[in-house]
């Protein structure tokens, strides 16, 4: 168990690195700012981890809650980044690729508004007592932000779905990761209050396992970039084109 | 406890839904005859029909209630499904739009752009029509499902015509209209 924990906490991370890599030699920090400050954050989360931790493993007295604490804090932090990069992906998968973005904003607004709310109230629902304060406030902040997350990440492929976003293009790639982790840390933030303290382990196991999977998707994605689509066969004519935009045009006007 | 299992369990399910929709995402090229030959046909009398308000009001006078409830169920169930396989004709047309835009001839690839946006913004519509005429199909005697299937019979009719009318494309679309 302390091997594959260890696995898991260095593996994933490593591959970050190499996905980092892949990014700037791309140049995609350019269109994926947030994405990349995501990864950048994560990276240097890691290392804080690492510098917060081995002072709690001689001193847990003193630096156990300072471990807490630097944990409490990156992932206030990472939620924001993660849901930025949700930001990011929504403008880059649904409103920059259509002409539809005017209407297609209100709703998204409303989409966001109402997984808001679901959020706000499934957190109050989940009750979390018995735990101490530094990891009572790590519960509630990591349940919310994976409800938000997941629910924002199904709106934004359901929508894709709509759009007809390509599955092998790299914002989907970024968005399933994403809601894979997301999935993953829900069931975890539900299942802990219940666990407590004995089933940090196997919570974090499966924590570490998802965020394993997403960094693999992602390098993945950025490994095997999307390519032009091709087509075989005849093409469409400019007159039957005119001729089903015309009534394509007719259909949408009330 | 109880509450944290729920929410463990919505998790799981929003694994499924996230995986679900993921899959459902589109798989860019093909043979364009082949994409021709997946278009499916529309009735788009019997789509008229199944939507036509002043049919829906005859049927409520001359039915008992709980016969009327169970036929308009199955009539927006019915009119669901063809909105459905018009959304799916919309998704070929999109592929045969993108493979138009490629053209060297600038005017074929500028009429594709406008199609594909038209086609897109019917995609909305659907996505928006659909779990209406759900509502509808389950409460026929609230107003608000009916109401929105007036206000949007027009274009739903259209929608029907000119998707059903790509099954013709040997014919042309005007011929077929």
């Amino acid at each position: 168990m302390h091997f594959l924990l260890l696995y898991l906490w260095v593996a994933p991370k490593a591959l970050l690195g190499v996905t980092l890599a892949v990014i700037l030699r791309r140049g995609l920090q350019k269109k994926f700012p947030l994405f990349f400050t995501y990864v950048l954050f994560e990276l240097f989360h890691f290392l804080a981890m690492i510098a917060a931790y081995v002072p709690a493993v001689f001193d847990p007295a003193h630096y156990l809650n300072v471990y807490r604490w630097v944990m409490v804090w990156s992932l206030g932090v990472s939620s924001l980044l993660s849901l930025g990069v949700i930001y990011e992906l929504v403008n880059e998968m649904i409103l920059s690729r259509s002409t539809l973005a005017q209407t297609l904003r209100p709703v998204l607004r409303w989409c966001a508004g109402v997984v808001l709310l679901l959020t706000a109230i499934a957190s109050g629902r989940l009750a979390v007592t018995g735990l101490e304060g530094v990891m009572n406030a790590f519960q509630v902040l990591d349940f919310a932000s994976s409800v938000l997350q997941v629910g924002l990440l199904a709106v934004l492929l359901l929508f894709s779905r709509v759009l007809l976003v390509s599955w092998r293009n790299f914002s989907v790639g970024i968005a399933v990761g994403f809601g894979i982790l997301g999935c993953v840390e829900l069931a975890a933030a539900a299942l802990l209050p219940a666990f407590g303290p004995r089933g940090y382990a196997a919570i974090d196991v499966a924590r570490l396992t998802a965020f394993h999977v997403c960094v693999l998707i992602w390098l993945c994605y950025l490994i095997f970039p999307e390519r032009e689509p091709r087509f075989t066969g005849r093409l469409l004519q400019k007159s039957e084109l005119e001729l089903w935009d015309q009534e394509l045009q007719r259909m949408v006007q009330r | 406890m109880m509450i944290s299992f729920i929410f463990a369990g919505a998790g799981l399910l929003g694994l499924f839904l996230i995986l679900y929709l993921a899959k459902g995402l589109r798989s860019p090229g093909g043979d364009l005859g082949e994409l021709v030959a997946r278009l499916r046909p529309i009735d788009v009398n019997a789509f008229r029909n199944l939507i036509d308000q002043r049919e829906e009001e005859y049927l409520r006078a001359h039915l008992p209630r709980r016969e009327f409830r169970s036929i308009h169920r199955e009539r927006m169930l019915a009119a669901v499904e063809y909105v459905w396989c018009a959304t799916r004709n919309t998704s070929i047309l999109i592929s045969l739009g993108e493979a138009a835009k490629r053209s060297s001839d600038p005017t074929v690839g500028t009429a594709a752009t406008k199609l594909i946006e038209n086609a897109l913004r019917l995609r909305l519509y659907a996505l928006h029509a659909v779990p209406r005429m759900y509502v509808g199909a389950l409460f026929p005697s609230a107003s608000r499902a009916p109401q929105f299937i007036a206000e949007t019979y027009d274009t739903m009719v259209r929608q029907a015509v000119v998707l059903g009318c790509l099954q013709y494309p040997a014919r042309g679309g005007s011929s077929a209209l």
